[in-house]
């Protein structure tokens, strides 16, 4: 019986990879279309189905999509979208592009300040950081292991040289992962700060600046239809809440 | 005195930089209107601005209002915005005489500013109907002499459609027969139905004349444009007119009424009035189908056509141009308030601002500049719709139009550093994906990464225990079977093989005991870290002494004799047997 049901298991399996490989190539078909026949709406209804229903992460999707928003005139989705890409790809060179356009309009239109990594920093992706982190440390692991057994000298310096590499990118591991963190979100409509999530009661923080499309903000937590935010500008940090929809997680 | 004329031309000067340079102004169509006419009054408010607020129009009782709509325009002429928003109203006066519309007021940045007033001459029906009118033509003044025939009064109400979907415009018509001269004073008095469950869009007097059975009748009619707002059976209440003259009378004969309105004619001025009543109609409201409703149908129903044009398509970078959007056709106009644009984000779009130019014509201006170089696109604009002749969701659109556009790019440091994008002049294309896989998200955050890290701890936590428990018992039993091979080479008379033997029961002995390899160091670093490890200084002390004795036998050209060597040997055993 076993005989026959593995078979039979692995065929619908396959079919199944098959059937869902095309209903993607399917997908994209129809967004390039849309894109190329100016309906924009639909590419974007189309890219953004693949990313929060299909739950795909591919910086070429949000690139495409960042694009269709950008021909649908709404500039901040465009970069946020753009900046998903970048945080995936970073050294795309058509990512790049296009997200260093985009940020210079919304500079020139909106007077945008978004803070920015260090220059290195934008070469390497999160991952990749953390893919080499995790190397060095298995060899480090390994060195210590082999040390310990065989008592070899040259293992104890594999052990050294691994120990050393490794505290120098873990610092830059935190750098990375702290700066992405402190950004995870960014505003999509200009907004101001609010001390409590109420429309009503419009309680606007005074000294809280106005936030412009395409700052990045740090998100904390949602309740209701409002965010709370921290943000930090020109040496200060603000906190407090926003309506959701002016917040696109990054 | 010529420094103070400067100083006050100056001043002048100034204030006048800073006056709100605002035109307010009311007019009329025209100055005088027959009672069943209506006129259009219109206030304007114009200036250096796109945002004025709505003004405060005087008391307009004496005036029916049939309809009111708003039109706006607006200009951007070297980065300055001008404006203009006009408020028009349809009016059909209640009665005949000379009235005054009071002044419009409008209180715009901590000023007050007012219209004229307006005065409306309204003629009577005798002015109408005699020789006054010039327009009238005199045959059908004379077809309504009321004694050349018999007199004749009634009203009527109908609609276009009976059965119609939500939103659907429907005409609702009152129409007030007579082929006889009616008093002015007081005029007909229309009293409108209930509209309840319908959205009133404002009401269209106009005057016309029909034959009946060879009678020829002056209608006046009024044509209510409304919209249902809710589905089911609704029912449109009568219509009421009431005129002056008429016996009240519980017959509704014509015949009946004529008689009684010309005895009182004849009577000494005592005027009753007569309610004329029409029907009620029902409507059946049918709601506007799910299947095929397309995401951007915003509730516009009937049969729309859209057109857009831009004034110029050869432009410069920053060179304002305006885009026209045209919407045509029959239905709830109202429901249509604005257009999606789909201009991409390096032409820069400003508000866009609607006219009403009548009931089957709208149209949207917006001022659009181009930001970067090149040729630009303006994609087709649409709108959806659902008709109700089709039964079904339909779509309007205009067509793309074509900018070239030239000049320098719209960058901040552009013309300092030339152009950060090289010789782009827009976004990257769409990348060519033939299978997206899914990238993994931050490893950092995914807590099933951290597992394959277990292994590699796992393993070194064996290489830490072995070398705790395991390696030092394996340790001393290597040194022990060394011990006992140099005991082998001992009894063959092998002395180079003996203290090799245990030199190296030694050094097994010590690496057990240190944890460290010892191989290679020098005697006093091996007493050293033995020390360490805190093993008495006896044991070190012996364990030099037996180094020492190694290397003395080992490199002399001393033959050591048996006890010697023995008591070595047994010395060797008692320090492996102290560093275990």
């Amino acid at each position: 019986m076993s005989k026959i049901l593995l078979p039979l298991a692995a065929l619908i399996a396959f079919g199944n990879i098959c059937f869902a490989a095309e209903m993607n190539a399917a997908q994209i078909r129809n967004a390039q279309n849309s894109f190329n026949n100016g309906d924009y709406l639909k590419t974007i209804e189309i890219y953004e189905t693949i990313v929060n229903v299909e739950k795909i992460h591919n910086p070429h999707i949000y690139y495409n999509l960042a694009n269709a928003y950008f021909r649908n005139g709404d500039s901040p989705r465009a970069l946020l979208n753009f900046e998903r890409a970048y945080r995936l790809d970073p050294r795309d060179k058509d990512i790049r592009h296009n997200k260093k356009y985009i940020l210079t309009l919304l500079e020139r239109q909106d007077g945008l300040k978004q803070t920015q990594e260090s220059f290195f920093m934008q070469w390497v992706s999160l991952n990749e950081i953390t893919v080499f982190e995790s190397v060095i440390f298995v060899i480090l692991l390994l060195s210590a292991f082999v040390f310990i057994v065989k008592r070899k000298y040259f293992f104890k310096k594999a052990m050294t040289v691994s120990t050393l590499i490794f505290i120098i990118f873990l610092f830059v591991l935190i750098y990375k992962a702290y700066w992405q963190f402190e950004n995870n979100a960014m505003i999509l409509n200009a907004a101001t700060i609010e001390n409590s999530p109420s429309a009503v009661s419009q309680d606007s923080n005074e000294e809280s600046p106005a936030l412009h499309a395409g700052t990045f903000v740090h998100f904390i937590s949602n309740r209701d239809n409002w965010s709370r935010i921290k943000v930090k500008i020109d040496g200060k940090t603000f906190q407090g809440w926003l309506p959701s929809e002016r917040l696109g997680k990054i | 005195m010529k420094k103070i004329l400067t100083l006050l031309l100056i001043v002048l000067s100034v204030l006048t930089a800073f006056a709100d340079d605002i035109s307010f102004k009311a007019s009329v169509d025209r100055g005088s209107v027959a009672i069943n006419e209506s006129f259009v009054y219109t206030v304007t408010i114009s200036g250096d601005a796109g945002d004025f607020p709505e003004p405060q129009i005087s008391d307009l009782a004496a005036f029916n209002i049939f309809s009111r709509g708003k039109s706006q325009s607006l200009n951007v002429i070297n980065g300055k915005v001008s404006g203009s928003v006009s408020y028009k109203y349809t009016l059909g006066p209640k009665s005949a005489g000379r009235f005054t519309i009071a002044p419009a007021v409008i209180r715009y940045n901590n000023r007050t500013y007012t219209t004229q007033s307006i005065d409306i001459d309204v003629l009577s029906a005798q002015n109408i109907y005699g020789g006054n009118n010039a327009s009238q033509p005199q045959q059908v003044r004379n077809q309504i002499n009321p004694q050349a025939q018999k007199a004749n009064i009634f009203v009527r109400a109908s609609t276009n459609k009976k059965t119609v979907y939500e939103n659907e415009k429907l005409v609702y018509k009152f129409s007030f027969y007579t082929n006889i001269p009616l008093p002015s004073n007081p005029s007909p008095q229309y009293i409108p139905p209930d509209f309840s469950g319908f959205w009133n869009d404002g009401s269209e007097p106009t005057n016309r004349y029909e034959n009946i059975n060879g009678i020829s009748y002056h209608v006046s009619e009024i044509n209510t444009t409304l919209y249902p707002i809710s589905i089911g059976t609704k029912t449109i209440s009568a219509a009421q007119i009431k005129v002056a003259g008429l016996k009240s009378s519980a017959s509704n004969n014509i015949d009946d009424l004529m008689q009684a309105f010309f005895a009182m004619a004849q009577s000494q001025g005592q005027t009753q009035i007569r309610v004329l009543e029409t029907n009620p109609i029902k409507i059946t409201v049918l709601p506007l189908p799910k299947a095929g409703r397309p995401n951007d149908f915003y509730g516009a129903v009937g049969k729309f056509k859209i057109s857009a044009k831009v004034d110029r398509t050869d432009i410069s970078t920053n060179e304002p141009i305006t885009l026209t959007i045209t919407l045509s056709g029959e239905g709830n106009m109202k429901s249509v308030t604005r257009f999606d644009i789909p201009v991409s984000s390096d032409i820069k779009k400003y508000d866009m601002v609607m006219s009403d130019e009548d009931d089957n014509k709208k149209t949207f201006t917006t001022i659009i500049t181009a930001l970067m170089p090149g040729e630009k696109i303006i994609p087709s604009i649409k709108l959806s719709y659902f008709n109700p002749n089709t039964k079904r969701y339909e779509t309007a659109n205009t067509q793309p139009i074509k900018l070239n556009v030239s000049g320098e790019a719209i960058f901040p440091n552009q013309s300092q550093n030339g152009s950060e994008f090289g010789n782009k002049t827009d976004i990257g294309y769409n990348k060519d994906i033939k299978n997206f896989n899914n990238w993994r998200r931050d490893y950092i955050k995914d807590k099933n990464f951290y597992l394959i890290f277990i292994l590699f701890v796992l393993l070194l936590i064996g290489g830490v225990m072995f070398n705790i428990f395991g390696k030092s018992k394996a340790s001393i039993d290597k040194a022990q079977k060394q011990i006992m091979k140099a005991e082998e080479e001992f009894k063959n008379g092998n002395l180079g093989g003996l203290f090799d033997m245990a030199y190296k029961a030694l050094i097994e002995a010590i690496d057990s005991k240190t944890g460290v390899a010892s191989e290679g160091l020098q005697e006093k670093q091996l007493i050293e870290n033995l020390k360490k490890q805190n093993v008495p200084e006896e044991t070190t002390k012996k364990l030099y002494e037996v180094f020492e004795r190694i290397n003395f036998y080992k490199f002399a050209a001393v033959r050591a004799d048996e006890k010697t060597l023995q008591e070595m040997l047994t010395n060797i055993k008692e320090i492996i047997g102290k560093l275990n």
